[in-house]
């Protein structure tokens, strides 16, 4: 019994290796920040029917709102405001994050409550605040569309469900991958991709230590992490709402007071306003709060443009279309 | 039957569910199962192995992506939820060993987080602090000395976390904060924040460091394999232990089937030994029955050589053609639709039907058609086995009319013909017993004779029963029974046992009603009575009369002499008076006085004349009734004469007068013009029925209440029709009742002795029957009786039916 256990293992360590000696091949430079990868293996037919669903305002209450009245896909998956309105006009808690890349994220919504893409689609559905609706009604409404019913029986096994309806948008957002940008390029080896600015954008966002959470292939969206390290922004701040306990919500864990998902940088540049709470205008004012609150140090306004131009090389294409066009 | 049928079954499917359960358990290890517990096991470890690895080289390599080790944790978190789906949907035993590494490392993943957080802040701390110092060194102040110290104490304790060096640490920081009062930098603030930081962060890196590490995971995941294993190993203990079973139940299978088999080939032979029988019955069969196989639609299949003799048609024929060849046309068609439709929902018809064979003559077969039913209840095929019975019908036929003329015979004999079978029912019960006991044949059918409401004396018929039983035949005359009507009659019975085989088989009841000839026997017994007093009277009046004219003459010669003789004396005695007064032979004259005196002469002449007047009186009247008796009696009449109504009713009178004179008055009104009526002269004896009858109920009265004497009124009249006579009494009367039964035979009110109870009967008979003419009676309790007699006047001769 041991022998094979050993023998099994000794497999699978060999199979990760080759796994590694895979990645080199693709010869990406070796930082934190790594490209975004081109979604892949992923049904057609579910990301045009997630598509429609997307957008389609049934998924309201009243008819009124679809994903993408709030998740824009032309300007950057956002709607630019500081916090979103569901239906009726409500005005909702926090900033919407974008729909872009959301499938490199480990965990969806600011506080990390939804695990998976999936798990998130059922927030905005029941939310008072956003569709007020419901499963069982998204469903008949659902039903009663003879084209929705002859998608989802061509596709899917048992019809119309709420897994179902799930498992389409997840699909289709996973195909929001925001491709191609120049870093990316820059990192697959093109040294041309980005100017040197950029490069000396990069090399601060580096230095500065900004890279400590935003990392990895989203820059961001992988940890946790307080807001308010080397200071208390919120009593700075004023008005602490419920919002604005963070992870805590989730974890009831007095250290996760006031942490939150570490935002991805990717499409930064288009989606102002920025923190939780929409509060930065600009990125200017979002990196300003960022030095004070949590790099603890002063960044000189010439870095701040350098980091600036460096994270506008973080905007991909998608449909081939770079997003900042 | 089909229990015993399906019991092997039922054992062998209850030996191979067994059977089932065995290899299912023998087989139970899931090798395909078993094989991904095994590899899920392993992959937990090796991705526990990786978070280790990943947290150092977080911690120690500076590895910033945290897009590995989050990678590695969601793997680990979805490989968890695989496996407790698969503990849990697969029962794996060890369940809380599994839970037990499932929370363990969720906690691990958990921590994890914190981990990275913390330690990105510790990292940017300390990369932080050297930079900034130097810079701030470079801008030359004068407590540089100290930051650089600071820097180097901070590394050290970076690299070796001893309190010594933090309490130093801190020492430095208290002191470089009072410098920072004055030195009023941002970056001097800045230090110092990142320095707490870095002592603040690291010891909870190092917290979170330790716990993970610390963590017993490995050691779970190892227990959770031994004990996984542990339980798969004991699942093929148990698995060896069941084929055992199962080997075992495998030979106790064979053993049985080769068993069944032996039956089934015991069975096969009797099967066998059946079929021979079944030849043998067929064969049988065969020979008594003519029989013939019918496929649904009706098509002989067979027909034996028995329809083949009877037929006339050979085999080669009968085969394929429809049964209808054999049929007559004599049947309707109704007849044989009701057979197809019998037999075609799977009943069996029997019945007498007409065949004809292929020359054309005719037979009679009893039939039986038996459908044979597939499963579903549907008839596949027919069979129909006939006998010949013509003759048995000829012969039947042949009873049937002889039956038929014995009803008729039984039904047209007058006389009571009752059978009665050994067991006491009645089997016999002619038309002449249903007329006279009003009891319907098919009531009397079946039941016992002395159940039948007939009002008789069952003791006498019982008795007579007994006697013919021990004699053969006993008889009752004259036995009295109630009739229908509730009139009394009399039967004439003969009671003839019947003995079948030595056995008392029942009897014959053989009856005549006899009352009316008991009747006429009776009146005629009577009348020839009243024949003989007739011509006895006639003689006896005649030959009184004779004397009685004599002494009528000599008693006028005496009563004429003796009226000579008293002129005579007369005269003699005036000679006396003469001879005396002139004294003329006073001796003689004395002797004369003294024969005078002593013969009472006064006495005698007013006496003699009065006597013999009397006696003449006496003597006209015994004429009158010696008269009487004579036109009463009316010797030697036989026919209808013209009759004196009224002289009859008052020689009636004569003759019965010793009967009422001391019980009524008799008061005539008779018609003085009545006419002559045509009578027979039997009609006397009506009305001395009548006065008789009359005297008895004025009698009955007076003994009842003693009164004085009754009245008897006999009243004549006449119409142009008939002549009325109407005889009324003040007697006791009669009730209603009593009323209806007066004419019937033998009915009396009297008391024995008194009357034979044929009086009225008998005058009806002759007013009604022998004059066509009408007798009412009008009668009330207490008050009287009135008979009224009409008697037409013109009578024709012919309504003299006596009989």
């Amino acid at each position: 019994m041991q022998i094979i256990f050993y023998t099994l293992i000794t497999l699978f360590v060999s199979q990760m290796a080759w796994a590694k000696d895979h990645i080199d091949v693709d010869a990406v430079r070796s930082e934190f920040i790594q490209p975004v990868p081109y979604p892949d293996g992923l049904n057609s037919d579910k990301v045009s029917l997630g598509e429609r669903l997307f957008h389609e305002t049934r998924l309201s209450g009243d008819n009124s709102i679809s994903c993408a009245s709030c998740h824009v896909l032309d300007s950057g998956g956002v709607d630019g405001l500081p916090h979103s309105f569901g239906v009726n006009d409500i005005e909702g808690d926090i900033n919407t994050p974008t729909v872009f890349n959301s499938g490199l994220n480990y965990s969806q919504f600011w506080d990390g409550r939804a695990a998976t893409l999936e798990e998130q689609i059922n927030g905005p559905i029941s939310n008072p605040k956003e569709m007020a609706s419901n499963w069982p009604e998204v469903i008949s409404r659902l039903k009663a569309d003879q084209g929705y019913a002859a998608s989802f029986a061509a596709i899917y096994e048992n019809g119309i469900n709420a897994d179902n309806i799930r498992d389409a948008i997840a699909t289709f957002e996973r195909s929001l991958n925001a491709v191609d940008s120049r870093f990316d390029q820059y990192l697959r080896g093109d040294d041309q991709a980005i100017t040197d600015d950029e490069r000396k954008g990069y090399e601060l966002f580096k230095s500065y230590g900004c890279v400590a959470c935003h990392q990895g292939q989203n820059v961001g969206g992988n940890m946790f992490q307080k807001l308010g390290i080397m200071g208390d922004y919120f009593a700075d701040r004023g008005n602490e709402t419920e919002a604005d306990l963070g992870r805590f919500n989730v974890t009831r864990d007095k250290m996760d007071r006031h942490v939150f998902k570490v935002p991805s940088l990717r499409l930064s540049v288009l989606t102002a306003p920025y923190l939780h709470d929409g509060s930065a205008e600009t990125l200017q004012a979002a990196i300003e709060v960022m030095a004070e609150y949590q790099l603890g140090r002063n960044i000189p306004d010439q870095d701040t443009g350098l980091i600036i131009k460096f994270l506008h090389a973080l905007t991909g294409s998608y449909k081939g279309k770079p997003l900042h066009e | 039957m089909n229990k015993v049928r399906y019991l092997p079954l039922a054992i062998i499917a209850v030996l191979l569910s067994w059977l089932a359960f065995l290899l299912y358990k023998s087989q139970s290890i899931d090798t395909t199962l078993h094989t991904k517990t095994v590899s899920s096991i392993q992959q937990l470890n090796h991705f526990d192995g990786l978070l280790n690895q990943d947290i150092l080289e977080v911690r120690y390599l500076s590895q910033l992506n945290m897009d590995v080790i989050s990678n590695h944790a969601e793997q680990t978190l979805k490989l968890i939820s695989d496996m407790k789906e698969l503990f849990t949907n697969q029962s794996i035993k060890p369940y809380k060993a599994f839970t037990e590494a499932e929370s363990l490392l969720t906690e691990k993943v958990h921590l994890i987080e914190q981990f990275k957080s913390h330690n990105g802040v510790l990292r940017n701390s300390l990369r932080y602090l050297p930079g900034a110092v130097d810079e701030l060194t470079g801008s030359a102040i004068h407590h540089s000395h100290d930051l650089d110290k600071l820097i180097e104490m901070i590394l050290t304790y970076n690299l070796s976390p001893e309190s010594v060096v933090k309490n130093r640490i801190l020492l430095l920081l208290e002191q470089l904060s009072s410098f920072e009062d004055g030195g009023k930098s941002d970056a001097h603030r800045h230090i110092i924040k990142h320095a707490h930081v870095v002592l603040r962060e690291h010891m909870i890196v190092s917290n979170y460091l330790h716990r993970l590490l610390a963590l017993p995971t490995t050691d779970l995941i190892t227990y959770l394999y031994d004990a996984y294993d542990s339980e798969y190993k004991s699942a093929i203990d148990d698995a060896a232990t069941y084929r055992i079973f199962l080997f075992i139940f495998l030979i106790l299978l064979i053993l049985y089937v080769v068993y069944l088999f032996r039956q089934q080939s015991k069975t096969a032979f009797e099967l066998k030994q059946m079929l021979q029988d079944l030849k043998f019955q067929k064969y049988a069969l065969d020979q008594h029955a003519i029989v013939a196989i019918a496929d649904k639609r009706g098509d002989i299949t067979y027909a034996n050589p028995k329809l083949q003799k009877i037929s006339q048609y050979s085999s080669d024929e009968l085969v394929g053609s429809n049964h209808n060849i054999v049929h007559s046309a004599c049947h309707s068609s109704e007849i044989s639709q009701a057979i197809w439709c019998t037999v075609r929902h799977g009943n069996v018809w029997h019945g007498e039907i007409h065949n004809k064979s292929k020359d054309g003559t005719s037979y009679w077969v009893d039939t039986t058609i038996v459908p044979f039913l597939d499963n579903s209840g549907e008839p596949f095929q027919y069979i129909a086995i006939r006998t010949d019975i013509t003759r048995m019908r000829n012969t039947r036929e042949q009873l049937r009319k002889g039956h038929e003329l014995l009803e008729r015979v039984l039904s047209a004999i007058p006389s009571i013909l009752i059978g009665v079978n050994a067991e006491g029912e009645i089997n016999l019960w002619n038309l002449a017993a249903e007329k006279t006991f009003g009891i319907k044949q098919c009531e009397a059918q079946g039941s016992r004779l002395f159940d039948c409401h007939i009002d008789w004396d069952k003791a006498e018929i019982d008795k007579a029963i007994v006697v013919s039983r021990n004699l053969g035949e006993s008889k009752l005359e004259h036995f009295k029974y109630k009739r229908r009507d509730g009139s009394d009659g009399f039967l004439g019975i003969t009671i003839n046992s019947i003995h079948e085989a030595g056995m008392d088989a029942g009897f014959l009841f053989l009856a005549s009603d006899i009352t009316e000839r008991t009747q006429l026997e009776s009146q005629l017994r009577l009348s020839q009575k009243m024949e003989a007093v007739g011509e006895l009277a006639a003689g006896i009046a005649h030959e009184i009369n004779t004397p009685l004219q004599y002494i009528g003459d000599n008693l006028r010669f005496l009563k004429n002499a003796f009226e000579d003789m008293e002129l005579l004396c007369d005269q003699f005695g005036e000679l006396k008076h003469h001879c005396k007064d002139g004294g003329v032979a006073p001796d003689l004259v004395a002797q004369i006085t003294r024969v005078y005196e002593k013969a009472d002469i006064e006495f005698l002449f007013g006496e003699i004349p009065a006597a013999i007047s009397q006696s003449l009186d006496g003597i006209k009247r015994a004429g009158g009734i010696v008269g009487a008796m004579k036109e009463f009696s009316h010797p030697g009449v036989k026919d209808m004469v013209l009759t004196d109504i009224n002289r009859a009713i008052e020689s009636t009178i004569m003759v019965s007068k010793n009967e009422w004179k001391y019980v009524a008055e008799m008061e005539t009104q008779l018609d003085e013009n009545l006419p002559l009526v045509s009578c027979l002269p039997e009609i006397n004896q009506v009305f001395l029925n009548m006065i008789v009858n009359a005297t008895h109920a004025i009698e009955d009265k007076q003994l009842d209440d003693s009164q004085s004497k009754g009245a008897i009124t006999i009243r004549t009249s006449y119409t142009d029709v008939y002549a009325q006579i109407e005889i009324s009494d003040t007697g006791k009367g009669m009730s209603e009742e009593v009323c209806s039964k007066i004419y019937d035979p033998f009915f009396t009110t009297k008391e024995v002795g008194k009357g034979t109870g044929q009086g009225l009967s008998i005058s009806h008979n002759i007013i009604v029957e022998q004059h066509g003419g009408e007798l009412c009676v009008d009668s009330e309790i207490g008050k009287g009786t009135t008979f009224m007699i009409r008697i037409p006047l013109s009578q024709s001769p012919v309504e003299n039916n006596d009989g």
